[in-house]
Order: structure tokens, then C-alpha cells, then sequence
């Protein structure tokens, strides 16, 4: 053999080696196999045989935890900051519940990564909080990687958290359950409603003569071109428009269809489902959608659109900033949540980001918008993007290993259930009063005396960090306490009430190949219809296209998903 | 030098100088407003572009340098740089050598070892399990270090410096009763300065920016290396993750200027080290990358 053979035959067998060195002791196939077993032996638990001293003590006995035991839990959750080994809130949970914890550290922004990862090579948390993306926790599930939730079994081990969450949504296991009907996480909710904002230059309306906020698309367009034309500044000159890139949305929602997601991706339309006649329909081919293109593209040619809407409505910077509508070149938006429009929501509160924002440009403006309402289309319907109660890419699940230690499973729900016991053991978690937090009395927007909850290292109310989120499935609430003036106002104003989701809940096999492509082929579609670069007509030929180039095949595999 | 030049000369010229003007003043102007936006005191509207900001305030640096994450980010990524630099460059020279030597057995079969690597890699997972699992470098500096010590591709241009130096001189050496080690670290060292400044350079910065393996492999807090606390800053503001946060910190929280002072506080270090060796490093790459 000469030297080039020998380095072909290392070559091919370092190629091998390295190809296996994956699928040694640890690999995925494994914890399928093992997970399989103890999938079925779950399944069918509560009717299977069991000691007879088990039997009289009820079908359960087996989850009540050994007292004597202290029981060791590896807890994976979506935190901002990593959690040190010795952080003073966690030694506190640890000797409340007698447990020792190990909190994984996943940094937030590569969290489904590195939980994928940590999975596949064998390490499973016993409790998992699922984030980041709707098809994370299906997954695992399906691989056996988390544990098949029996209702019965819950409301023994966690009473009041499955109370709890009864009161917050009543029916939330149907969007827990996989293909085979199993309950395979428990939801976590958006608790404060949350839409695209809908905001309206008061001082303007006021000055084209409009004193009643618009409510129908047809009062819509009127605000919108006396916007354009009837100098709503008083400047003499013809220096604005109505609106901007996220008019679209509004629109769109009249008529019945919304092709975006969420707020913060305004000018960027989106792979988005509706469930229409019981069938699921891509928003985008949607034949009234027509109709709302025909009617934005007759503002355009009109000049009550900002010719410049194509760009979006933000130019650098911090993201939710309205470059037009703090400049006075339009007199509607949509930019951003309702959170950034907010005012200030007790008296020691500066408003949220935008008005923040505009206090500091100038006052004026900061004071005179209001908040609008979705126009009402020609078919009644309307609405703009927003997120539903049920937050579907988030929720908790538990290790499936722990079917082999129902005892540690117990101590687990235990430990779970006592953030929902009440107010006052909600707040372990964040650790200790006059240390970790404080109350302070404010008066909120509303008049009313709030108490609220301030971490003494911020000063401010913060969001749970860290080891607070341990034991956590979702946020409690208790309707009686008055500690959060956002909340109330939010709910005052309705947020949230009409708003458009994406129903297709899942990542299908066939979005990789087509999804991208159909999206841009929709976005490009769109934004030349609305400049006139192509005339309303091609719409049609446009949703031709859609089919023939993978929208069929996307459209067969969402209704599968949905059945 | 102008005597000659005519009229097409000096157009040219003029079309080139003017155009690389451009190109460097989009290339610096990022730079300089994230300096500006640094500065900015917290009542000035943010959704403005400035060229100077109009009133300096370096609270945004206080606060950056007030925290304890940044130092102890610090303090790692230095102690990274430092430790991996110098291993890096050891590991890099002394196997160069051997390999830029005509006589060496097999050369051909140990380059096309290395060469190898460049072009395949174990792929994500099975390096996570060898690292975690086998070595158990989990949470040490050895998990920073250690992985990422050879680069095929600066060994390569290594041996190439290494081998256009005359054999000569080796051999005079020789004549004097140097050994091969006392040839390598009196006569191949100090003749190479330049790769090696290069090599350094090129690993230091590597280091300096690298965050995903401190991501993968030290999760523990007091093991964040300056990358990724930077990162951690600049994801806080971003859209994806403002669900999480409360009225109250959206309200005191100014994400953009805070972000520009860590980019600022993070780069500035990397920035300063490059006057020093640049004079080598632009030698060490051309000669490197002549001889084949």
C-alpha cells in the first residue's frame, strides 16, 4: 500500500468515528427507548396494580414524599441573569421546602439551543419551563423526553394551582394536549392583555374638526385624509400624511385577515394561519384581503399614506420608536405594543417608552394622543394583531424519569402548588421583605391606592429574576389584591379583546422548504400592489402562485395538524 | 511628483480618494455614533440623530462600570486571552517547525492531518459531549482555552514563514554545537517575531469576541466572560425579550445609550492593542502567505 491509500482509509475512518462519537452512551435514540417504557407504564398508572397497603391509602399513596428525605431537584428556567450557586433567594426556597437545587443556567437569547442540546446528550431536568418557540415542548414530549400529565393526579398533588388555572382560562388543557390527547405541559398565560397599539394625534382630530374617535373603517379613512389634507398642524403647508406602514394592520383587520405576527415585526409580514369554516387558511390569499389592498393603495396614490411607508416606520434606534409619528409627519400609528404608549401608571411612574419618548420632544404631543379602537370593516370584523391568553410557546412540564420516582414527583407538585396557595406564599419567591423587596403605597392612573412590590437592589418593580422563577408554571393571580395599577388599566381599556393570532401553532414539516419564500413572495406582492407597481388585478395572479409553489403542500400539512 | 501627472492622473486620483473617503467614513461613523449615543444624557430624546451630542453625560459609563457583572467579564476574557494567546501561539510554533522541515518523515501525511480539520469538524453535539462529559471541562478556564488551541489555518501560515527562512542559518547553528531545541528558541524564534505577532493577534482577538463556547461550556455566573455580559445588555432591549419586563423598568430603563456605553466598554481594550503589533502583523501575513 503506498501513502495515498493509507490516508484515504484515515480519512474514511476518522469520517466514521467522528460520525459516531455522538451516538455512543447518551444518544437520542436511547432516550426514546427508555422514555417509551416508561410512557406506557404512565399512561395506564392510576388503574395499575399496586401494593395492597397502597390501595387502601388510595391510588396515590405512592406520590406522598418521604419526610426525611431531602430531595435534590435539577430546574430549568427561562431567566435573564444566571443564578449563583449561592444566591440568597435560592438558599431560602431550599430550606423552606427542604430540597437542594440545581438551577441551569441557559442564557435566555439561545435557550431552546442549549436545552436541546443539554437533552441530547443525556442530561433531563425534573422540571422543565418551555420558552422561546411553540414546537419545543411537542418535541420533547414526542420524544419521550417529558413526562404524560394525568389530570387526576395533578389536582391531587398541585389543588391549588389547578384551581388557579381553572379560574384564569377554563378549558386551557385543550391546548396542552399532543396528537394522541395526551396532556403533555402545563400553559403559561399572557395575564396582562397585551395588542398592537392604536394611536391617534388628538390635537389633530381636534383641529380637522373629528370629536369622535373613529370606529369604523369608513371614519377611519376620513380621519386619515383630513390628516393628509386639510393641514391638521396649522402649518399652511401640505407637510403631512394620514399614516404609515402599520395602518396595514387595521385594515387588514376590518376585512377579515391579518398576515403578521406580533407587534415589533410591523413591516414584516408573516407565515400567519386562521382557522376559517373549520379549516385552517393561509391570511395572506384571503380574497377580502383584495378589497383592503384596493383601498390602501387608493391612499397611497392619494398622498394620505406616507410615500416613504415601505421602509417602516422606525429607523434605528430603539425599536419601538415611531420615527414619523414623533416627527408630526402622520397623525395615526400602530408602532409598537399599548405598553409603549402607556401613560404614566401611578405617580411615580414617567409613562411608558413612547411617551417617555415624546414628554422629551415635546410635551405636547406626549399629552393629545389617544388611544383608538380597531375599525369596524364592511363584513363587522375587525381587529390587529395581539397575544392571546394562552401564551403557546411557554408552559412547564416535569422529566419523564420521574415516573420511576413518583415520591420525588409528589414533593415536586408540592413544592409547585404553594406558589398558588395565596398572596402571601406567592412572595417567597422573592425572597424576603425589608431584604429582597418593599411595599410602597403609590396612587395609580385610576385614583386608586396600590401597593406595590419594589426589589430594594432596583428600586423599581422588577420582573421575577432568577431563582423567583423556580417552581414556577404560570403567574398567579388574586383578583383582590390591588398591586398592579398596569394590569387594571389594561383591562380598563379593553386591550386585547379583539385581536388576530396565528392558530397554526406548530412548525410544519414542509415550512423549511416553502415558508420563507411564500412569506416574501406575499410581502413583495403586497408592498407593489399598495405603490402601484403592480396593478390589484395581479392579486389573483398572486394567490395562483401561492398554491403551485408549496402553499398546497403547507395547506395539506396545517389541516392535518389541525385534525 | 505632479510634474507628470495629466489630466486623466489627477481625475483618477481625485475619483479615488474621494471614494475611499466615503468608504472610511461609513466604516467610522457606526463607530462614532455609538460614542455619541454613549454619551447622551438621559433627557435627550433617543429617536434623534445626533452628530454631536448636545450635552456630554457619562452617566451611562457609570452606571456600565458600576457593575459587578462587567468586572468579573473582565477579569475572564482577560485571563482568557492571556492564557490562550500564549498556549496558542507555544502549540502553534513548535509544531510549525517540525512541519516546515523538508526531512521530517511523513510531512506530507501529518499536513494533511491538519488540513483535514479545516475542512471537517466533529459537528455540535459530539464536541459538547467530549468537552462536558469526557473531559469534564465544565465551568474552567480549560473549556475556553483548550478546544480551540490549534488553528489549522494559522499553522498553516506559520509553517510557511517558518520554512522560507534560509536552512543556513540552522546549519551555521549546527557548526557552533546548538542542539535542535537551542536552534529553535535562539536563531527560529526571534526570526519569526512576525508570525508570531500575527498568530497572537489573530487568536487574541478570536478570544476576545468569541461568547458561544462560554455560553456552551461555563454557565456559571462568576465564569461569564465579558462577551457575553455585553450580550446579555443589548438582548435586554431587544423586542423578543420585552415581554418580560415590567411598566417600571421600561420607564427607567434606557436601553440605547446603556447598550453603546458596554459596546464601547468592550471593544475599547481590543481596539488599543492593535497600534502595537500592527507594524508585525502586516509583515507576518504577506510573508506567510507567499511561500507555499
Amino acid at each position: 500500500m503506498n501513502a495515498k491509500k493509507i490516508i484515504a482509509i484515515l480519512l474514511v475512518l476518522m469520517m466514521i468515528l467522528g460520525a459516531t462519537v455522538g451516538c455512543t452512551k447518551n444518544s437520542t435514540s436511547d432516550i426514546k427507548d427508555q422514555t417509551a417504557e416508561s410512557k406506557t407504564e404512565v399512561n395506564g398508572e392510576p388503574k395499575k396494580e399496586e401494593p395492597k397497603e397502597e390501595k387502601e391509602k388510595g391510588p396515590y399513596a405512592k406520590y406522598v414524599p418521604d419526610e426525611n428525605k431531602v430531595y435534590k431537584f435539577d430546574i430549568v428556567t427561562y431567566i435573564r441573569e444566571p443564578v449563583p450557586d449561592d444566591d440568597d433567594i435560592k438558599a431560602l426556597i431550599e430550606e423552606k421546602f427542604n430540597v437542594k437545587l440545581n438551577l441551569w443556567n441557559l442564557e435566555q437569547s439561545n435557550y431552546v439551543e442549549l436545552l436541546n442540546l443539554r437533552v441530547v446528550s443525556g442530561e433531563i431536568p425534573d422540571m422543565f419551563e418551555f420558552s422561546g418557540q411553540a414546537s419545543m415542548a411537542p418535541e420533547l414530549y414526542r420524544q419521550g423526553v417529558t413526562l404524560p400529565l394525568d389530570r387526576a393526579l395533578l389536582d391531587y398533588g398541585m389543588p391549588n394551582a389547578m384551581a388557579q388555572l381553572d379560574m384564569q382560562k377554563p378549558g386551557w388543557e385543550d391546548w396542552c394536549r399532543a396528537e394522541d390527547g395526551i396532556m403533555f405541559k402545563l400553559p403559561d398565560f399572557n395575564i396582562k392583555p397585551n395588542q398592537q397599539a392604536i394611536i391617534w394625534r388628538g390635537d389633530w382630530l381636534k383641529n380637522v374638526g373629528i370629536t369622535k374617535i373613529p370606529e369604523t373603517l369608513e371614519e377611519f379613512e376620513a380621519a386619515l385624509y383630513a390628516f393628509a389634507h386639510e393641514d391638521p398642524n396649522k402649518s399652511g403647508n401640505k407637510d403631512t400624511y394620514g399614516a404609515s406602514t402599520t395602518v396595514m394592520q387595521p385594515v387588514f383587520g376590518a376585512f377579515g385577515a391579518m398576515p403578521f405576527w406580533s407587534f415589533g415585526y410591523e413591516k414584516d409580514f408573516s407565515n400567519t394561519w386562521h382557522i376559517k369554516d373549520g379549516e385552517l387558511v393561509f391570511a395572506g390569499i384571503q380574497p377580502e384581503m383584495k378589497d383592503a389592498l384596493a383601498m390602501l393603495n387608493k391612499w397611497y396614490v392619494d398622498e394620505v399614506l406616507d410615500p416613504e411607508f415601505v421602509l417602516g416606520e422606525n429607523q434605528g434606534g430603539y425599536w419601538a420608536h415611531t420615527h414619523p409619528f414623533f416627527n408630526s409627519k402622520i397623525g395615526y400609528t400602530g408602532h409598537g405594543a399599548v405598553y409603549h404608549w402607556s401613560p404614566p401608571m401611578h405617580n411615580e411612574h414617567q409613562g411608558g417608552p413612547n411617551y417617555k419618548e415624546l414628554m422629551l420632544i415635546d410635551p405636547a404631543i406626549a399629552e393629545s394622543y389617544v388611544f383608538g379602537v380597531a375599525p369596524v370593516g364592511p363584513n363587522g370584523k375587525k381587529g390587529v394583531s395581539g397575544n392571546p391568553y394562552i401564551n403557546i410557546t411557554k408552559g412547564a412540564g416535569f422529566g419523564s424519569h420521574l415516573a420511576d420516582e413518583p415520591d420525588k414527583f409528589g414533593k415536586l407538585m408540592q413544592c409547585v402548588d404553594f406558589r398558588y396557595s395565596g398572596m402571601e406564599n406567592s412572595r417567597l419567591y422573592a425572597g424576603e421583605e425589608g431584604k429582597h423587596y418593599t411595599f410602597k403605597e403609590v396612587t395609580g392612573w385610576d385614583g386608586k391606592t396600590y401597593q406595590l412590590q419594589l426589589a430594594t437592589e432596583y428600586g423599581i418593580e422588577v420582573y421575577p429574576r432568577s431563582a423567583e422563577r423556580v417552581f414556577r408554571i404560570f403567574t398567579a393571580y388574586f383578583p383582590d389584591s390591588l398591586s398592579d395599577p398596569d394590569l387594571a388599566w389594561r383591562k380598563f381599556m379593553n386591550f386585547g379583546e379583539h385581536i388576530y393570532v396565528n392558530q397554526l401553532d406548530t412548525i410544519l414539516p414542509s415550512d423549511a422548504q416553502y415558508a420563507n419564500e411564500l412569506v416574501k413572495l406575499t410581502s413583495e406582492t403586497y408592498y407593489q400592489i399598495i405603490t402601484g407597481g403592480k396593478p390589484i388585478e395581479y392579486f389573483d395572479e398572486y394567490v395562483d402562485i401561492w398554491w403551485k409553489n408549496g402553499g398546497k403542500i403547507m395547506h395539506e400539512e396545517a389541516n392535518e395538524w389541525l385534525r | 511628483m505632479k510634474i507628470n501627472q495629466s489630466k486623466d492622473d489627477r481625475m483618477l486620483e481625485i475619483v479615488v480618494s474621494v471614494s475611499l473617503a466615503i468608504l472610511c467614513i461609513t466604516t467610522l461613523y457606526p463607530f462614532w455614533n455609538l460614542i455619541v449615543v454613549s454619551l447622551l444624557p438621559s433627557t435627550a430624546p433617543m429617536s434623534k440623530l445626533y452628530f454631536f451630542p448636545p450635552a456630554i453625560d457619562f452617566q451611562n459609563y457609570l452606571i456600565v462600570l458600576r457593575s459587578p457583572d462587567i468586572y468579573i467579564g473582565f477579569r475572564n476574557s482577560v485571563v482568557r486571552l492571556v492564557l490562550g494567546t500564549i498556549l496558542s501561539v507555544i502549540v502553534t510554533i513548535t509544531m510549525a517547525y517540525p512541519l516546515s522541515k523538508k526531512y521530517l518523515p511523513n510531512r506530507t501525511f501529518w499536513t494533511a492531518i491538519i488540513v483535514f480539520t479545516m475542512y471537517f469538524g466533529g459537528g455540535l453535539i459530539p464536541t459538547y459531549l467530549l468537552i462536558t462529559n469526557t473531559l469534564e471541562l465544565t465551568n474552567t478556564i480549560w473549556a475556553w482555552v483548550l478546544p480551540n488551541l490549534v488553528s489549522a489555518f494559522h499553522l498553516i501560515i506559520a509553517r510557511n514563514f517558518l520554512s522560507s527562512i534560509p536552512k543556513e542559518l540552522e546549519e551555521s547553528a549546527r557548526i557552533d554545537g546548538a542542539g535542535d531545541f537551542r536552534t529553535f528558541v535562539q536563531i527560529i524564534v526571534p526570526l519569526s517575531k512576525p508570525i508570531i505577532a500575527t498568530v497572537a493577534l489573530w487568536t487574541a482577538v478570536g478570544l476576545w469576541n468569541e461568547w458561544f463556547d462560554a455560553l456552551l461550556y461555563t454557565p456559571a455566573p462568576e465564569m461569564a466572560v465579558l462577551q457575553m455580559v455585553m450580550r446579555r445588555v443589548i438582548m435586554a432591549g431587544s423586542n423578543s425579550f420585552e415581554d418580560a419586563l415590567t411598566m417600571d423598568e421600561l420607564s427607567y430603563i434606557n436601553p440605547e445609550n446603556l447598550k453603546a456605553s458596554t459596546v464601547i466598554v468592550a471593544t475599547v481594550p481590543i481596539l488599543i492593542t492593535y497600534p502595537f503589533v500592527q507594524k508585525y502583523f502586516v509583515r507576518g501575513v504577506l510573508v506567510g502567505s507567499l511561500k507555499g
